[in-house]
């Protein structure tokens, strides 16, 4: 009897050690996941990215994604040292390509190629330059998910009261029409010198370019800055801070410039701020036989710092979906990053069509390395000549720059 | 009383002052001295906040590159600058206007409530709502201009924008330090204006040889802090300049110490460098307070 019970006891025991033992692989298999997505925006695209994550779990069983909002970009990188430092920074964030590529070399954002070839996230669609705008030395920082090109937008009212007839196509014709256009209240165009986004307009459509600090001063980066210089020496330019406004946006929407280099966001900005105004947009006019734009791409880049990089890289492909980015262009008027969507987004934003042409040669901003510092001195180089009257040619500007951030 | 109980009254006695003093001095050692510490040590590194374990010790080379920076002097010399012409402005108000609330008038809460309130507004509103006064054909740069100032938007001006900054400062701080100057004038004793009035002293002799001197322990704490405060001016700076060429802009005209540190620190992530920056400024309001408090040590 004894012996019955002893044997029982030891089946009892060792099943439950199996059991026990077993546990922990069950728990591994079922075991929950919280992936953040940082980011920042506005409303519409707080839906958009609401919407994106919708169903994941169908995909990645045991994920959950939580939305983690920062009030602006600057927050998120002035927030994200300590975040580091607390182990609580977001496993993947939606930058743009602007100031990415100090952040790529520093070893930020994850190579996300292994994983690509691992989970086989199809890429074949993504706009050749928005991939472009994210691949340094063959490897993929981001998966692209908007595509903007930059843009030249005209106050068509302003443009025909003057009598001006056809729109401008290349730098000469815009500054014979600002010269028409300026007038007390009014500039002929707005040029935002308080960051690199619209100095690299004039240098791309120039033909020149940063390239990541190869060729900074080249004779198209000096005959851009040049002409730039040259619109604010004759009062045919209006920089937004003079005007107490922040940004070029505010200051078309104000009606105070005729013309601006812009964005696809001008599309919604317009409609909310200055429905009345009567504006066309189209391709950045070209300068010396040349055209260009930068191409502003929207990518979910995974941080080095993740705890589950795998995982965080599976949910970035899952919310760039042909559905996602539909959505997100239709919530927040974003261009999106696939090739497929090209035509469906030219036409439910028929405003944008004239300017699709500059989606076939906008190439990324190639700011050097350090490209806050870059922009930064490149602001403040600027504002020596225009507001502080400092003698400085553009030559004598971009050389220094190239002495300090050629590689 | 017993030798025995005494001790054991001046060991409890320790107790308690230790139990009570302990709050205060876990919060300063926490929230004051470890930061500090830290930032000197950081200060010898080539240290960059996102990747720390990439920390490289590089000894004094980033003091070395900050004394050779001419946007480290113009920061300093900004600093210095805007302390020394805003603090001798803002501490004369502040005594005037104490002076003026703590009169038998009609309204005086008031007065004192509207003087003070720009004070416990947010700096971020009242430069932005500034910002607008001060564009171009707008409200007070136009109305300046019929004083011979020119009509331009101030915050892009080299030789306005620092002005316009000291304006706003001063038009925020000074109801905080009306109320330092108000305490004080309520603690003069009646006595001393009666007996001046006996003596046949006037209203002007009496405010010069009586009020100020009485004053003087509420000089010292409105001048400390008033310099103290003059050198961490910043969130004025920073929203007036942030979305329209970054902290210092138009061209470095109000770069300031602080703005040197931020811009070094956060924005380019040369946190080595910005703790060189930090510790300097530091030293600075160090050297200033103990200077101050010898004086008025002496005086006494």
């Amino acid at each position: 009897m004894k012996k019955g019970i002893t044997k029982v006891l030891a089946a009892v025991m060792t099943a439950a050690l199996l059991v026990c033992g077993s546990i922990p692989a069950m728990a591994a298999e079922a075991e929950e996941v919280t992936i953040s997505f940082g980011y920042w925006g506005d409303s519409g695209e707080d839906k958009a990215y609401a919407d994106a994550i919708k169903g994941i779990e169908s995909v990645l069983p045991g994920v959950t994604v939580e939305l983690v909002k920062y009030p602006s970009t600057n927050e998120f990188w002035a927030n994200l040292p300590g975040q580091v430092a607390a182990g609580t920074a977001p496993d993947f964030i939606a930058p743009t390509n602007e100031g990415h590529m100090s952040y790529i070399v520093e070893g930020l954002f994850l190579p996300l190629n292994d994983y690509i070839d691992k989970y086989g996230f199809d890429l074949s669609d993504t706009l050749p330059n928005a991939l472009e705008a994210w691949t340094y030395q063959d490897q993929i920082y981001a998966i692209p998910t908007t595509a903007a090109p930059g843009i030249f937008v005209v106050n068509k009212d302003m443009w025909d009261a003057a009598g001006l007839g056809e729109l401008p196509t290349t730098w000469d014709e815009v500054y014979e029409a600002a010269k028409v256009l300026t007038t007390d209240d009014v500039a002929g165009i707005c040029i935002d010198f308080s960051q690199g986004y619209h100095p690299t307009q004039y240098t791309n459509s120039f033909g020149g370019g940063w390239s990541n600090g190869e060729t900074i001063n080249s004779p198209e980066n000096v005959a851009a800055l040049e002409y730039i210089l040259k619109m604010y020496e004759e009062g045919l330019a209006v920089n937004p801070k003079d005007l107490g406004l922040s940004w070029d946006g505010e200051v078309f929407a104000a009606g105070k410039c005729a013309m601006t280099t812009a964005g696809a966001w001008y599309v919604g900005l317009m409609s909310e701020s200055a429905p009345d105004i009567n504006y066309e947009v189209m391709a950045v006019p070209g300068g010396n036989g040349h055209q260009g734009s930068s191409m502003h791409a929207t990518g979910f880049a995974v941080l080095s710092t993740s705890k589950n990089p795998e995982v965080a890289a599976q949910v970035a492909n899952y919310m760039a979906s042909v559905s996602a980015q539909m959505n997100m262009s239709t919530r927040a008027g974003y261009i999106p990053a696939l090739e497929s969507l090209q035509d469906w987004y030219y036409d439910i934003n028929p405003k944008m069509a004239p300017s699709r042409a500059s989606t076939e040669f906008a190439v990324s901003f190639g700011y050097p390395v350090q490209s806050t510092e870059f922009q930064t001195d490149l602001v403040r180089a600027f504002e020596e000549v225009y507001y502080a009257g400092a003698d400085t040619t553009a030559q004598e500007i971009l050389n220094t720059l190239a002495e300090k951030y050629s590689n | 009383m017993p030798r025995k109980k005494r001790l054991n009254f001046d060991r409890e006695s320790h107790i308690a002052a230790a139990l009570f003093l302990a709050p205060a001095l876990i919060c300063i050692a926490i929230w004051f001295i470890y930061p500090l510490v830290q930032s000197v040590y950081i200060s010898f590194f080539d240290f960059n906040y996102l990747f720390k374990d990439r920390a490289v010790f590089v000894g004094f080379e980033n003091y070395a590159n900050m004394f050779l920076d001419s946007e480290f002097y113009k920061g300093l010399s900004h600093s210095i600058l805007f302390m020394l012409i805003v603090v001798p402005i803002q501490t004369f108000l502040a005594l005037l206007l104490a002076t003026l609330v703590n009169q038998k008038i009609k309204g005086r809460g008031f007065f004192r409530a509207a003087y003070y309130m720009p004070y416990v507004l947010s700096a971020v509103a009242v430069a932005t709502v500034f910002m607008y006064f001060f564009v171009k054909d707008q409200g007070v740069a136009k109305f300046l201009s019929f004083f011979g100032f020119k009509n331009t938007t101030w915050f892009a001006d080299m030789n306005l924008a620092m002005p316009f900054i000291g304006i706003l400062y001063i038009w925020q701080m000074l109801g905080f330090y009306m109320i330092y100057y108000l305490s004080g004038l309520q603690t003069i004793p009646g006595e001393i204006y009666e007996a001046s009035q006996i003596d046949g002293a006037n209203k002007i002799q009496t405010f010069f040889f009586i009020t100020i001197p009485s004053l003087r322990h509420s000089t010292f704490l409105v001048v400390t802090y008033g310099i103290i405060q003059s050198f961490q001016i910043f969130d004025q700076i920073a929203v007036v300049t942030n979305s329209s060429g970054g902290p210092g802009s138009p061209a470095g005209a109000t770069t300031t110490l602080l703005t040197y540190f931020y811009i070094s620190s956060f924005k380019l992530y040369k946190m080595g460098y910005g703790s060189a920056v930090a510790i300097v400024l530091f030293l600075i309001i160090l050297i200033v307070s103990i200077v101050q408090r010898r004086l008025v040590k002496m005086e006494d």
